[in-house]
């Protein structure tokens, strides 16, 4: 029972030691900024400012994501990119999770890289904040919604 | 190619806690069952993960029990999940348990507590981490079904 026991131990501290390594990755690819970030092509941003954003197939935060973008900057072209069929654009953008969304202006050049729903949650919240201050009649930000 | 996620036809989303839960679950189970060399516990969670798989989680036992005992408590989940991964998850995992069974009746006893401990394994780093090797296993199937 004790070579059990000490094997159970062994693989528990893998399985620690798997999760900090995850836990590093993935701290590291949410601060990841768009800086250096190739420009996007206009055929994919349909020629002007577009949020491209990286999903999978069964990805059900993409939808919270492409939802609160069309919700909150109604009139901004959403583009999606399954990163499973286009595994090459993903590596392009240095996609690692879905969603992973870019913010992308007229010219192409991303201007910011979110990782997960709350990343662009909190990013649509403060630019849309940012845009109420300079303009004081604009609407309220709507709720925040799940 | 540009596909539209809003657009699939995903079944409903569930509370990503209820199959990390039966993870956590059947990780424990089986280590005890490996510790106290009880190898029934490996056709136990076959039959388990097997209803669920085959009938929908509400025949599992443990999600079951996660949904009437545990999630009342917990309040609504921060984000939902897809459930066709974890069930592809689960369908692996019953594959695995399934080939233990047969080891242990054919009296190869490691390779049933290998198969098992693989399992086991896998189990306790999605419950813990969120990385779920079959849900993964279920992206590269279904890529390259749609090639």
């Amino acid at each position: 029972m004790t070579v059990r026991i000490l094997l159970l131990v062994l693989l528990a501290g893998g399985i620690v030691w798997l999760r900090a390594l995850l836990h590093r990755a993935r701290a590291a690819d949410e601060q990841r900024t768009a800086d250096a970030l190739p420009r996007v092509p206009a055929a994919l941003r349909g020629g002007g400012a577009a949020w491209i954003v990286f999903t999978t197939p069964t990805c059900v935060a993409c939808r919270t994501v492409t939802g609160a973008i069309a919700q909150q900057r109604a009139g901004d072209l959403v583009v999606t990119v399954d990163a499973t069929t286009d595994p090459d654009l993903a590596d392009r953008w240095e996609v690692r999770r879905a969603p992973t969304t870019l913010q992308v202006d007229e010219d192409g050049r991303v201007v910011a890289r979110l990782v997960g729903a709350e990343a662009l949650r909190r990013h649509l919240a403060a630019t849309t904040a940012t845009s109420a201050d300079a303009d004081p009649d604009s609407e309220p930000l709507p709720d925040r919604h799940h | 190619m540009l596909t539209d996620a809003a657009g699939s036809t995903a079944p409903p989303a569930i509370d990503p806690r209820g199959p990390r839960t039966n993870q956590a679950v059947l990780a424990v189970g089986l280590a005890l069952g490996f510790v106290l060399g009880w190898w029934p516990v490996a056709p136990i969670f076959a039959v388990v993960l097997g209803l669920g798989v085959a009938f929908g989680p509400q025949w599992n036992p443990v999600l079951l029990a996660y949904r009437h005992l545990l999630a009342p408590r917990l309040g609504p989940p921060g984000e939902l999940e897809d459930p066709r991964p974890p069930r592809f998850a689960a369908a692996v995992g019953v594959a695995f348990l399934a080939a233990a069974t047969v080891a242990f009746v054919l009296g190869v006893t490691v390779l049933g507590w290998v198969l098992a401990l693989v399992v086991a394994t896998l189990a306790a780093l999605a419950a813990t981490t969120g990385l779920c090797v079959g849900c993964e296993l279920y992206l590269v199937a279904a890529r390259l079904r749609r090639r």
